[in-house]
């Protein structure tokens, strides 16, 4: 069942002359795992803030749920898209606990008075993402793998059915790059949309349902990640010669020779 | 620490600091009442109070004078203005995610400083100066925003980068003021008023600018949920629901009103605004539902001290504006010390 869409959307910066995307048409369902790849500066982050409504399109319109997101209130849209961005720098020493709590501000108002119900969330957050016992520790003294832990954690606590990541994996160890990756496999079986842009063509491939490519500002490629994760495109792609190998389900890719 | 009542857990840690800091409000203002040229017992204040309210039939006209006429009106300004200092400190701090920002960011200061200057130097009275003060601002922080509003890229840069050309365009007209001012009277009156000071509070001013202090202060104090979510950043702000583009200029808004009242009211007070935040956040931790209060309470103590230091001090009164920067700069390296060694 589709929860996101858009139709011919396109975007031009404020005082720029062309779009920096153009033509997006996108049907996204409940359930799939989004895998979003395209060089730096494709526009892929302003394709997940515009979806999330952080932008406004130039060209088209991005629907929720088959409503266009202009209509939805911004706390509604919350309780419908969690996100997570690229970079989190904290600035002040809140606990654990309270970021994850800010999780609930679009049920709960900002009046940061939680109901039984919302603290059950919280608590069911922390508990997945491994911090049941860091809930009054400050997040300023938290680890970069454990801080994007306490992240994800407050997207969980939103209890949204789209989640929608910028570069997640990026400044985290391999260890919670893996861990990553299986978690959020486990949030799409679970019934929700989870949508991330990655420089990681081989994680996609492995943990993705669908693998969209984004060239200047278009969409090159879309489909499952065995059509669409290939030597040939990813070379295109990326630029540098590649050649593949698959292996009990894995696909990796490895610098071939420059033609000269 | 935490007691179980009805089912739901209540923390008794924020109830405690927060008493705390209400005791070291009174314990400010019974200091600031007995302390001074003319010294009183504690015993002669409570007596004037008695007697106010009808309680004892003995008088003591003197102490009734002191009490009354000079030390309550400057302490009930001490405290308002601190607290409204401090959560505008506060909120400054978290809408720019900047814990090192004052409330004088935007350029309210230094338009505040031209439009008494100029207000001066025209020969306007005490109450013009006031408006002068206020208005001018109003006008700096109103210029900051309007050429941020032209420059490309939006957001907090953007903002910060307005504020300080708005910041340097008014220190400039206020050396202009000062330049063309007359060196014999008007230039030592614009100097001594720029140093702050409570010296010329009375009961006449604080009846029609405490009511809207107080509401600009609790209202500030109210929206402090806010202030967590806006701290983390637009887009993480606005994916919970948030308005960054209204609630982010609206705090904005109330806290440089605020400030400008505060300006026009006692001149320039530094520090106040960027200590106190930090004090509170290290007794009441960083969440701003628990420090905000604490944060107005220990503000109000604070400023009540430093003026009675400023009265008190020598047998002449040192500016306001002078202690407060001296306290406030040794304050701040023990909070540095302690935020550094990690306590906070």
């Amino acid at each position: 069942m589709t929860l996101l869409s858009c139709r011919n959307l396109g975007f031009r910066q404020p005082r720029g002359d062309g779009l920096v995307l153009e033509g997006i048409d996108l049907s996204l369902g409940k359930g799939e795992l989004v895998g979003l790849l395209g060089l730096n500066g494709a526009g892929k982050s302003t394709l997940l803030r515009l979806l999330m409504g952080f932008l406004t399109p130039s060209v088209g319109d991005v629907f929720l749920e088959g409503r266009s997101l202009r209509a939805w209130s911004a706390s509604a849209i919350a309780r419908h898209l969690a996100y997570v961005s690229q970079s989190h720098v904290a600035t002040f020493p809140y606990t654990v606990r309270r970021m994850v709590e800010l999780g609930r501000v679009p049920y709960s108002g900002l009046t940061g008075r939680l109901s039984a119900d919302d603290r059950l969330a919280v608590d069911a957050a922390l508990e997945r993402m491994g911090l049941a016992g860091f809930g009054d520790r400050p997040v300023t003294e938290l680890s970069g793998g454990e801080r994007q832990r306490v992240v994800l954690a407050r997207a969980i606590a939103q209890d949204a059915q789209g989640l929608l990541l910028d570069e997640p994996m990026s400044g985290l160890d391999y260890g919670y790059q893996l861990r990553l990756m299986a978690l959020l496999a486990d949030l799409a079986r679970e019934g929700r949309l989870v949508m991330l842009t990655s420089h990681r063509p081989e994680e996609l491939y492995v943990r993705a349902s669908r693998v969209l490519v984004l060239d200047h500002g278009r969409i090159d490629a879309d489909g499952p990640p065995q059509d669409v994760v290939t030597a040939q495109r990813m070379s295109a792609l990326y630029g540098v010669p590649l050649i593949q190998m698959d292996h009990a389900g894995n696909r990796f890719f490895h610098h071939g020779r420059d033609e000269k | 620490m935490a007691v179980l009542l009805r089912g739901s857990v209540i923390s008794v840690r924020p109830v405690l600091i927060r008493s705390l800091a209400l005791v070291c409000v009174i314990l400010s203002v019974l200091c600031a009442l007995c302390l001074g040229r003319y010294p009183l017992s504690p015993l002669r204040v409570m007596g004037v109070f008695g007697s106010l309210l009808h309680l004892s039939s003995a008088s003591d006209p003197v102490a009734q004078v002191v009490v009354m006429q000079a030390r309550l009106p400057r302490i009930v300004a001490a405290l308002l203005i601190g607290s409204a200092l401090s959560c505008g400190g506060a909120t400054y701090q978290a809408v720019f995610r900047n814990p090192l920002l004052s409330p004088d960011l935007l350029g309210v200061l230094s338009g505040a400083a031209f439009g008494a200057a100029l207000s001066i130097v025209s020969g306007g009275s005490a109450v013009m100066v006031q408006m002068g003060a206020f208005g001018g601002g109003l006008l700096a922080v109103g210029t900051g925003l309007l050429i941020s509003r032209t420059l490309p890229g939006g957001g907090i840069l953007t903002l910060l980068l307005g504020g300080l050309i708005g910041n340097a365009i008014f220190t400039a007209l206020l050396s202009l003021v000062k330049y063309l001012a007359d060196p014999m009277d008007q230039l030592p009156a614009i100097v001594n008023w720029l140093l702050g000071s409570l010296a010329s509070s009375g009961w006449q001013e604080l009846a029609w600018m405490s009511g809207p202090l107080i509401v600009l202060t609790v209202a500030l104090v109210l929206c402090a949920p806010v202030l967590d979510v806006l701290s983390l950043g637009d887009d993480e702000a606005r994916s919970l629901g948030v308005s960054v583009r209204v609630m982010r200029p609206a705090l904005i808004v109330l806290a440089t009103l605020a400030c400008a009242m505060t300006i026009s009211m006692a001149g320039i007070i530094g520090w106040i605004g960027l200590l106190v935040p930090h004090v509170a956040r290290l007794l009441a931790g960083a969440e701003h539902r628990s420090m905000m209060p604490v944060t107005a309470l220990l503000g109000a103590a604070g400023l009540v001290l430093a003026d009675t230091c400023a009265r008190g001090l020598t047998t002449g009164e040192v500016p306001l504006g002078i202690v407060t920067q001296l306290l406030g700069a040794l304050a701040f390296v023990l909070v540095l010390r302690r935020l550094r060694s990690g306590v906070a």
